[in-house]
């Protein structure tokens, strides 16, 4: 019995002396943390996985304390500061709405110091609990492997949606892309298979088809969607869409549309019809408003330059801006009103794109840049957002980056935004959320948490077309496999 | 004499080693090249592949590829992998020549490779076939141990199942070797076992475990059918390997287990070679084109030089490789058209462009630095990622100098995974932290040189060489090395007016006149038939009693005497070395 009283004796002391404790006697560095990713003085949403950092700081050894305001404390040592998911969602729950205190203590020489401490405060706001987003390496004209993936964002898990291997054909590639979710639903959501068993998937409810929107009286099948709130309606936009390369350009690459135009998809008829088709503009990029009333897109309306034969546009490459206009419906009637301008980026030189309404029908939020429609290739792109109802825009400057920000989503209590940036290395895209508070202020924006900090995971690719959603989606890989493998259903077109 | 004894064995078997290694010394370049189209494999790759049945093949094959990164290593590594596969054989064959054949039908397998190499998207394939092959043998091999035992109908099952994700086909390809050896000695039970697995395990996990990949590909999967596209008669000696493998276990005992005597050895001997003959791709361009390649990645252009002076019939990826190394000794206008220039295709029945063969290489070194990058991404996204693409893309991040420094740390700290890379990534690192340094490298003084141009705002980038022309016809008032490029364009386009251009801005320069463009000034004054321009051209040229001026009368009265369709080797041997030759005798400049 004394034998195994000592044992138990000997395993808790051992046991004891392993919990980490943050040092006691730390000399203040005056040197501010440096993070990867940088999650310093950050809001979150309360229910988001574990933000993982690495400390770029120097020293032998490393440990940091989190400390919440309204109690609860996580200390790990390390240069990698993984955290558990069960401590860091109590903590978080724990301290919704206060402050989580980030200590960092760096062993030098023997001796400790303190990093400048900081906050990332809990936001009481929570954040959609999926985020759906696409993931390939950079990529111009070719492909081979990439997928469609969904990240759960309370627990960090992640998980392939569709690949473009499940159709292998070594002479053919497949594309997918523009994944769009109805309100934020699984239930019914659309995305496009180009090439290969090429097509439209409309996915609704147990029931999907993958359709053909090319008709005769239309420019190309559709192209950027936008599912109205609450009818079964897609509008879409027609693009001649062709891309070329700049030769010392740090931009390096152009996506122009030297041709675009709207229109509008009638799931129940299997119907086209036109929404916008001015041969003197350049129609692109359409959302709804939440309540269904209003169509925003952008649009360019250069006549000089639309009347240009396709060749003389790519030129003009630089010379095109796009407006933020929209058009009201009548859902009952299905006919649009004319054309309003929403936000005057012309008379700036510079384009407005990706429109986005924010839940409450309040915020337009949008990307703008020098010019063009594909503003992940401009450098100089921001997130700005105007007040729909005071008419006055601003940029998010605390969230935006001296590089490229855009493609951007709601969440679906308008609480939080997503968008991509480049402002890690100025080529791979990285998704990331910013805080969007009560008076119409972005706060800084923080990295989706990462799921290796050795940065090997997901070095060379980007992550894009970010879509959040409310629930999983409902489909396997080899569910989606099935329905992109059924016959393509052409669409009609009505000229009413 | 070689008489039948165990002696005789070693000598055979040595003499196939000695063969093997003699037949890999002039694959020199395609060792280096296939370790340049790997890398130290990481969790990137299987991100968005995902982790698919057999994957321990590539893995295991790119690994080995980065450590023969030195082709000597490569060579002993190659020759190990087929000496462990014949030991392993001859556990289950027999000692004999038969025992050899699996190892020499997968070697002749790799001396295939041929330009698809360029477009392999399978990992490591250097080495996972042979792997692929050795893991089956043993498995094969296990068996034997096993088949006495009242369990042994188990053994299939716990092979395939615990070996078809990792080996893929290679597990299948076992459980049907076993299941032959079952039949032959009436093991049924064992053998409806081992056919049952065969066929239905590897749906099993292709249905229910590996839901990401096409079930299409679950008999296939480990093996390189994503490569030799419209070239599959590259994949036979692989077949005949396997083939032999799960065949030859069947005759042990019953095949002579000694070594064949002279008449045998002789015949041998001679099948090997006929088989070497049928199956190895030996196009002495492709293998001048790699040796140039790596002469062009060490900056070695004389090297470069006496490598294109090798073939007689160059492809126009010898020609770019060649006039780059002429552009940085000063002397493209000077000896361009001293070289065979003619359009040569490529030797491959696949759909592989030249830009997919040097783009990325020769975009870079015609400063044309986006592009460069912009095939190293398509080429990395299209087929593989590898050290040579991420090499370029290194370069071009840091060349720019407008580039976030964190992006060519990325693509350094890529590089730096392989061993044999660190003083590369040193140097390149070095011009990071200290980019002043940067400019004694020469090949950023080139990119400076070539720099000079106005931006383009509408190119295609797709066909390397149509590219380069353009660009530099397209120049306006260009000077120094961009001027020589631009004479060198209209020459070899043969585009009179923009030679008259740029010859104008020459003479303005002050410079002298190169050799060539003098004698194509001679020439399109001559054909212009404009006597006052004439004249001026043989002032340009030192008079008309001057070399050029005096050799070009003589080529043109012979020349107006030649017969379309006549033999012109008379005039190559004469003039084969003038901008002339070209002008009037190499026909419609084919770019891809």
């Amino acid at each position: 019995m004394r034998k195994y009283f000592f044992t138990l004796i000997l395993a808790l002391s051992a046991a004891v002396s392993c919990v980490t404790r943050f040092p006691a006697e730390v000399a203040k560095a005056d040197e501010p943390a440096v993070l990867s990713p940088d999650y310093t003085d950050v809001v979150v949403p309360f229910n988001i996985s574990p933000l993982d950092f690495a400390i770029v700081n120097p020293g032998d050894r490393l440990i940091t304390r989190i400390t919440g305001a309204k109690g609860g404390e996580i200390v790990i040592k390390g240069r990698e500061v993984k955290i558990g998911l069960k401590e860091w969602k109590s903590l978080l729950d724990d301290n919704k709405g206060a402050d989580l205190k980030v200590e960092i203590a760096a062993n030098r020489d023997g001796k400790w110091v303190a990093l400048n401490e900081f906050s990332i405060s809990v936001a009481e706001d929570p954040i959609d609990p999926y985020l759906v987003y696409r993931l390939l390496a950079p990529s111009y004209e070719f492909y081979t492997a990439f997928s469609i993936r969904e990240r759960d964002l309370t627990t960090g898990k992640d998980r392939e949606i569709y690949n473009n291997r499940m159709h292998y054909n070594p002479k053919e590639q497949q594309c997918m892309n523009c994944h769009q979710f109805q309100n934020g639903r699984t239930e019914n959501w659309q995305m496009h298979v180009r090439q290969v068993l090429g097509g439209t998937l409309i996915v609704t409810g147990d029931e999907s088809r993958k359709v053909n929107l090319k008709t005769d009286q239309t420019i190309s099948a559709g192209v950027y969607p936008a599912w109205h709130p609450s009818e079964r309606l897609i509008a879409y936009s027609v693009n001649k869409t062709r891309q070329f390369f700049h030769a010392k350009n740090i931009h390096k690459l152009e996506v122009q549309d030297p041709a675009s135009d709207l229109i509008m998809y009638d799931i129940d008829k299997n119907e086209v019809s036109l929404v916008a088709n001015d041969s003197l503009a350049f129609e692109t990029f359409p959302t709804w408003s939440p309540d269904g009333k209003y169509l925003y897109y952008s649009s360019a309306r250069q006549p000089e330059i639309a009347t240009l034969p396709s060749d003389s546009i790519a030129i003009c490459f630089d010379k095109i801006w796009y407006d933020i206009v929209r058009r009201s419906f009548d859902p009952g009637a299905r006919e649009f009103g004319d054309e309003e301008l929403v936000f005057d980026a012309k008379s700036l030189n510079l384009s407005a794109m990706e429109a986005r309404i924010s839940p409450d029908g309040r915020y337009l939020l949008f990307s703008l840049g020098e010019y063009g429609t594909f503003h992940i290739w401009h450098r100089g792109s921001d997130l700005w957002v105007k007040d729909l109802e005071t008419g006055e825009s601003w940029p998010l400057t605390d969230a935006n980056s001296d590089d490229a920000d855009s493609f951007h989503n709601w969440s679906s209590n308008g609480r939080w935004i997503v968008f991509t940036t480049r402002r890690d290395d100025g080529l791979f895209t990285r998704t990331y959320f910013s805080y969007f508070d009560r008076d119409g202020k972005a706060h800084k924006a923080f990295m989706l948490p990462q799921r290796s900090l050795s940065g090997k995971y997901d070095r060379v690719y980007s992550y894009n077309v970010p879509e959040f959603t409310v629930e999983p989606v409902r489909q396997s890989v080899r569910d989606l496999s099935k329905m992109i493998s059924q016959p393509v259903m052409k669409a009609s077109f009505s000229g009413n | 004499m070689i008489l039948r004894t165990n002696k005789s064995g070693w000598i055979w078997r040595a003499l196939v080693y000695a063969g093997m290694a003699l037949i890999l010394i002039p694959k020199l370049p395609v060792i280096r090249k296939l370790f340049a189209l790997s890398l130290w494999p990481d969790m990137t790759f299987y991100l968005n592949v995902g982790f698919q049945p057999g994957f321990v093949l590539p893995v295991t094959g790119s690994v080995l590829t980065q450590i023969g990164g030195i082709p000597v290593i490569g060579i002993i590594l190659v020759l190990l992998s087929m000496a462990v596969l014949t030991l392993v054989t001859r556990k289950l064959s027999g000692d004999g020549v038969h025992s050899m054949l699996p190892a020499v039908f997968v070697f002749l397998f790799i001396t295939g490779f041929d330009y698809s190499l360029y477009t392999f998207r399978s990992q490591g394939l250097l080495f996972s076939q042979t792997l692929g092959l050795l893991f089956s043998a043993l498995i094969v091999w296990g068996w034997t141990a096993v088949a006495d035992r009242k369990w042994n109908f188990l053994y299939p099952l716990a092979a395939v199942l615990a070996g078809y994700p990792l080996i893929g086909a290679y597990a299948v390809l076992a459980a049907v070797g076993i299941f032959l050896l079952c039949v032959s000695e009436k093991r049924w039970v064992s053998a409806f076992t081992a056919l049952a697995c065969a066929g239905l395990i590897p749906l099993f996990y292709t249905h229910l475990v590996f839901t990401h990949i096409d079930t299409a590909y679950t008999f296939v999967a480990g093996l390189p059918y994503m490569d030799f596209v419209d070239n599959h008669k590259r994949f036979l000696p692989l077949g005949l390997a396997a083939l032999s493998l799960i065949v030859l276990p069947l005759f042990k005992g019953r095949l002579r287990s000694g070594w064949p005597g002279l008449v045998t050895s002789v015949l041998a001997a001679a099948v090997l070679v006929a088989c070497f003959l049928l199956f190895s791709f030996r196009d002495r361009n492709f293998h001048i084109e790699l040796a140039m390649w790596h002469a062009v990645e060490r900056n070695d252009w004389d090297k470069v030089l006496s490598l294109a002076v090798k073939s007689d019939k160059p492809t126009r990826v010898i020609v770019m490789y060649r006039n780059i190394a002429l552009m940085y000794k000063g002397q493209l206008c000077d000896r361009m058209f001293t070289f065979p220039n003619e359009t040569i295709d490529i030797d491959t029945p696949a759909q592989i462009s030249q830009t997919e063969v040097c783009g990325m290489t020769v975009f870079f070194h015609n400063g044309l630095i986006n592009y460069s990058a912009r095939w190293a991404w398509e080429m990395s996204m299209m087929f593989q990622r590898t050290l040579e693409r991420y090499k370029y893309l290194a370069k071009v991040a840091l060349f720019t100098g407008k580039e976030n420094p964190a992006l060519v740390e990325k693509y350094l700290d890529i590089i730096d995974e392989n061993m044999y890379q660190r003083g590369w990534v040193k140097k390149y690192r070095s011009y990071l932290n200290n980019p002043e340094s940067l400019n004694s490298d020469p090949e950023y003084k080139m990119f400076t040189a070539l720099d000079r141009f106005e931006e383009i705002k509408y190119m295609s980038s797709a066909v390397v060489e149509n590219t380069i022309l353009n660009h530099y016809l397209l120049q306006e008032n260009p000077e120094g090395v961009m001027l020589d490029q631009s004479l060198a364009a209209a020459m070899t386009a043969k585009d009179t007016d923009m030679f008259w251009y740029f010859y104008d801005i020459l003479l303005r320069s002050g410079r002298p006149v190169p050799r060539h463009v003098g004698e194509a000034a001679i020439l399109f004054a001559y054909l212009d038939r404009n006597q006052a321009e004439i004249d001026s051209v043989a002032r340009d040229l030192g008079g008309p009693n001057s070399p050029t001026v005096s050799r070009f009368v003589r080529f043109s009265s012979e020349a107006s005497a030649f017969t379309p369709g006549g033999d012109t080797s008379s005039f190559k041997k004469r003039y084969g070395d003038t901008y002339w030759y070209y002008a009037y005798f190499v026909k419609s400049l084919t770019t891809n």
